[in-house]
C-alpha cells in the first residue's frame, strides 16, 4: 500500500508563513492524493490565516476524497482548532504513528 | 505585583508584526505569563494590526499602530490603538462554526478567535482613534 503523504510542520503558522506550508500541503496532496499527515509537535502558534490555510487543506481533502489527520498537537493551538470549529474536520491524534495508521 | 506596561508601535506593515510579537513575547516570558496568555497576546497583534492594515486606512501613507500591553493582579489587558476610519470589529456577526467543511466561508474567524480566547473586550472610539481593548486573568 501507498506510503501516507507526511508533512513535519515548525514554528508559526501565520502571515509570514502560511503561503508556503499551503504550497507544501498542495504539493503533498498532488503526490499522494489520498492522505496527509500533518505532524504538528514543533507548532506553537496558529493565527486565523493559519487557520484558513488548514481549512482550505480540508476542503481539498474532502473533494478528493483524501483522509487528512493530525498528531502531536499543543494544548494552546488545539484550543484554536476547537474554537474556530475546524477540530471536526481534522482527526488528533497523540503520536505520528497513530496518525498515520488511521489514514491507512 | 505593580502594575507593569509595555507599549510598542508598529507601522501600517505587515513586516513589522513579527517583531512586536517578539517583543511582546519576551516581555511577557520576563514576567512569567503562562503559555496561554502569550498565545492570546501574539494572536491579538497578529489580527488586529492585520485588520488595520488590510481594511483601515482610506489612503496609502504610513499610519502607526500601538500596542500597550500590561500586568497587574493576575490580569493582562492588550489595547490597540490606530488611527484609521471608525470600526468596531465586534459588530461583526460570529461565524457559524457548526457548517460543514464544503460550507465553511474562508476567514472571519480571527477576531472570533479573540472574543472567544479573551474574558472581555471593549471597543471605542476616542480622539479620532480606534482602541479595542482585550483582559485575560490567569493563575
Amino acid at each position: 500500500m501507498e506510503q501516507p503523504g507526511l508533512i513535519e510542520l515548525i514554528g508559526r503558522i501565520d502571515n509570514n508563513t502560511s503561503s508556503s506550508i499551503e504550497a507544501r500541503i498542495n504539493a503533498s496532496l498532488d503526490a499522494v492524493p489520498a492522505s496527509l499527515v500533518l505532524d504538528m509537535a514543533a507548532v506553537d502558534f496558529v493565527s486565523s490565516l493559519g487557520l484558513r490555510v488548514m481549512l482550505t487543506a480540508a476542503k481539498r481533502c474532502r473533494k478528493q476524497n483524501a483522509k487528512i489527520a493530525l498528531c502531536s498537537v499543543s494544548p494552546q493551538v488545539a484550543e484554536v482548532f476547537q474554537l474556530s470549529g475546524l477540530s471536526s474536520f481534522f482527526p488528533m491524534h497523540p503520536d505520528r504513528a497513530a496518525a498515520l495508521q488511521s489514514v491507512q | 505585583m505593580e502594575n507593569q506596561t509595555l507599549i510598542l508601535q508598529v507601522k501600517n506593515n505587515f513586516d513589522d508584526i513579527p517583531a512586536a510579537n517578539e517583543a511582546a513575547s519576551v516581555w511577557l516570558g520576563d514576567r512569567n505569563a503562562p503559555p496561554a496568555i502569550d498565545y492570546l497576546a501574539n494572536l491579538a497583534i497578529e489580527e488586529l494590526v492585520t485588520n488595520c492594515i488590510k481594511y483601515g486606512y482610506d489612503d496609502a501613507g504610513e499610519h502607526q499602530v500601538q500596542i500597550t500591553l500590561s500586568l497587574a493582579d493576575s490580569q493582562m489587558q492588550l489595547t490597540v490603538t490606530d488611527d484609521g476610519h471608525a470600526f468596531n470589529p465586534l459588530d461583526l456577526p460570529p461565524p457559524d462554526t457548526n457548517l460543514p467543511v464544503e460550507e465553511r466561508p474562508i476567514g472571519g474567524l480571527g477576531i472570533h478567535l479573540l472574543r472567544q480566547m479573551s474574558d472581555r473586550m471593549e471597543y471605542v472610539r476616542i480622539d479620532g482613534k480606534n482602541q479595542l481593548t482585550l483582559w485575560k486573568r490567569y493563575t
